[in-house]
């Protein structure tokens, strides 16, 4: 599992690698976190339950991380931990997911860049031989 | 990709396979060699796609690489068969910028100008989420500020009813629909009235360094080293939710009319399908929030200001001189070919540019045009412009919307380590006061490039005109 930012003039985007879909999505939350702030202060007592359907695996992607945003901005809490199970359903993709997590606290957690939304430009998940990557773009 | 040069600032793209229109940017050569080099222009062209557009697909000289739509591109649809879409429109819907002058000097307020920062930095809420804690809103009440925009906070004693006249639409765009915006935008406007956000929004103190053009600057009440104060926000997460849920609901509109997408991001749905009526209610609410927004934050500036400066309201009182939106889709009236049309104008990251005698130019601007707003990096300077008759014939009234970034933000921080940012800014006279350093290294001057040379492209192909230059002193950021 990796992820890399990538740049990108006025917004920035990140590109992930993982073995499995659902290790993707994990480690798009990593990378999510990163961004925000520094990933290694968050801890992982506050939990959260999340069920998001979406019509294919780039839009749960974005939802996904979309979902964070939210929590983020509403609940002030950054994650650093999921368990994420995805399965087909009706055409379309459920995910089931819990997620553990932090409360922001302005005195430890350095913001880095806040973020104002999860893309679809240049949207991209693949699967290889070498597992599954995927690349979005955040607007901030 | 084949650009023709048409004069010293206009390049035309022709129309090529399913483009409807050609497309038209204002750049200086230097700046279209550039732009060959990206993927803006390639931007152009795939919003030149979208069914109904009219005209031309436009990118004014600040065009920068967007999602789905360039940065700086303008397209202006028909009312009736055209489409509306959330990507032209962008996640900060209506984020824009308000500019206010003073009656007090430059000489005046140079000694405190770190007491006014002060208090503007304690009085509005920067950077991470949450507004003050004396303006929570019930939803009840947060949807009348959604209905009624800037209005609303008029109404609740912050502003003057006189302040309404000097913002585009009067601070409301008419057709809001608060009940179209989902529970979760509500969630997230909910605790951020009157916030300014992060990234590139600021509050700045300034002074009009020069002045262009001396009758215009009377007209607009600006005179040589007063002091302004520019806000520069938008809808904050209420606005970047309604945008997420529409793309959402886009995605899967275009498929179903038939659009074919040169980019998702460009999802979009027929003006008058009930897709794109629900967006455009939606978006309107979101962009009156952020008039709103605006307005409670010009509130809490003449608040510090009287606070700062210990004087009477009228000498301190901010003014409001205009309030422009750079983001924002909305109807407005053209006379094209003898004929009157109803378009649904698409801005994003470009700003309107009405021409002297326009009913909805206030009275008080009519002989000289709308005033037009352009924001710089926060060590230069920013501009006050006005609209021509050539932008409304050419551009649907519109023009550029700021400098546009030179070095991405991972650029900018890397070369601004080992560097104290704010001595260098304060030996320039600029005073910086921000809740995160990193937005300040993203933000640093050297990362945007030079807007007078954006300025200088739509005042030569005669699409605004220059009225002022405005040099900052002082600068809270997120």
């Amino acid at each position: 599992m990796a992820y890399r930012f990538i740049e990108h003039t006025a917004d920035m985007g990140v590109e992930v690698e993982a073995a499995s879909f659902e290790e993707l999505l994990s480690e798009s939350l990593l990378a999510l976190t990163d961004s925000l702030t520094e990933v290694g202060e968050v801890g992982a007592e506050v939990e959260r339950q999340v069920e998001l359907r979406a019509p294919s695996r780039e839009d749960l992607l974005v939802d996904w991380l979309n979902e964070l945003v939210y929590l983020f901005e509403t609940e002030s809490v950054l994650f650093r931990l999921a368990e994420v199970g995805v399965e087909e359903e009706g055409g379309g993709w459920l995910l089931r997911g819990t997620l553990r997590g932090e409360r922001y606290d302005p005195a430890r957690h350095r913001i880095k860049t806040l973020i104002k939304a999860v893309t679809y430009h240049q949207l991209q998940v693949t699967s290889s031989s070498r597992g599954w990557q995927a690349r979005v773009i955040f607007d901030i | 990709m084949h650009v023709e040069q048409i004069d010293e600032f206009r390049w035309r793209i022709p129309r090529q396979g399913k483009m409807q229109v050609e497309g038209l940017v204002f750049a200086s050569a230097e700046r279209m060699a550039e732009l060959r080099q990206d993927h803006s222009l390639q931007q152009v062209v795939n919003v030149a796609h979208l069914p109904g557009i009219v005209g031309a697909s436009m990118a004014m000289p600040d065009i920068h690489w967007g999602y789905g739509f360039p940065i700086g591109g303008v397209a202006a649809m028909d009312g009736k068969k055209g489409v509306v879409s959330p990507g032209g429109v962008g996640y900060d819907i209506n984020c824009g910028v308000r500019l206010l002058r003073s009656g007090l000097s430059r000489t005046e307020i140079q000694p405190r100008v770190r007491d006014l920062l002060t208090r503007l930095y304690q009085n509005i809420p920067t950077g991470i989420g949450k507004g003050r804690s004396d303006l929570r809103l019930s939803r009840q009440e947060l949807a009348r500020v959604l209905a009624q925009g800037a209005a609303w906070a008029v109404d609740n004693g912050m502003g003057y009813e006189e302040d309404l006249e000097f913002l585009e639409e009067g601070g409301c765009i008419q057709g809001a629909r608060p009940d179209l915006v989902s529970d979760r935008a509500y969630q997230r406007g909910r605790n951020q009235l009157g916030t300014l956000g992060s990234g590139n929004h600021f509050a700045e103190i300034q002074y009009v360094a020069e002045i262009y053009d001396e009758p215009a600057a009377a007209a607009l009440g600006l005179f040589e080293d007063q002091v302004t104060l520019t806000l520069h926000s938008g809808s904050r997460g209420l606005g970047h939710q309604v945008c997420s849920d529409h793309i959402r609901v886009m995605l899967a509109a275009a498929a179903r009319y038939g659009i074919e997408l040169p980019d998702r991001q460009l999802c979009c749905a027929p003006i008058q399908s009930p897709e794109g009526r629900n967006y455009l209610g939606a978006m309107s609410a979101a962009a009156n929030y952020a008039f709103a927004n605006r307005q409670v934050m010009t509130h809490w500036a003449r608040e510090s200001f009287l606070q700062a400066l210990k004087l009477g309201p009228r000498k301190a009182g901010l003014e409001v001189v205009y309030d422009v939106c750079h983001n924002i889709a909305k109807f407005e009236t053209f006379e094209i070919d003898g004929r009157s049309r109803r378009l649904c104008i698409h801005r994003k990251g470009a700003t309107r540019a009405y021409p002297p005698g326009h009913p909805q130019t206030p009275e008080a601007y009519r002989e000289v045009g709308q005033p037009v707003l352009i924001p710089g990096d926060m060590g230069r300077y920013s501009y006050v412009l006005v609209g021509t008759s050539r932008a409304y014939r050419e551009t649907f009234g519109s023009t550029c919307h700021g400098a546009g970034r030179r070095l991405s933000r991972k650029q900018a921080k890397k070369q601004t380590r080992g560097r104290n940012l704010l001595e260098e800014l304060e030996r320039d006279g600029v005073l910086v006061m921000a809740a995160g350093m990193a937005t300040v290294a993203e933000e640093m001057p050297e990362a945007y490039k030079d807007v007078a040379a954006v300025v200088d492209v739509v005042e030569g192909a005669g699409i605004s005109r220059k009225v002022a230059q405005l040099k900052p002193m002082g600068v809270i950021k997120g």
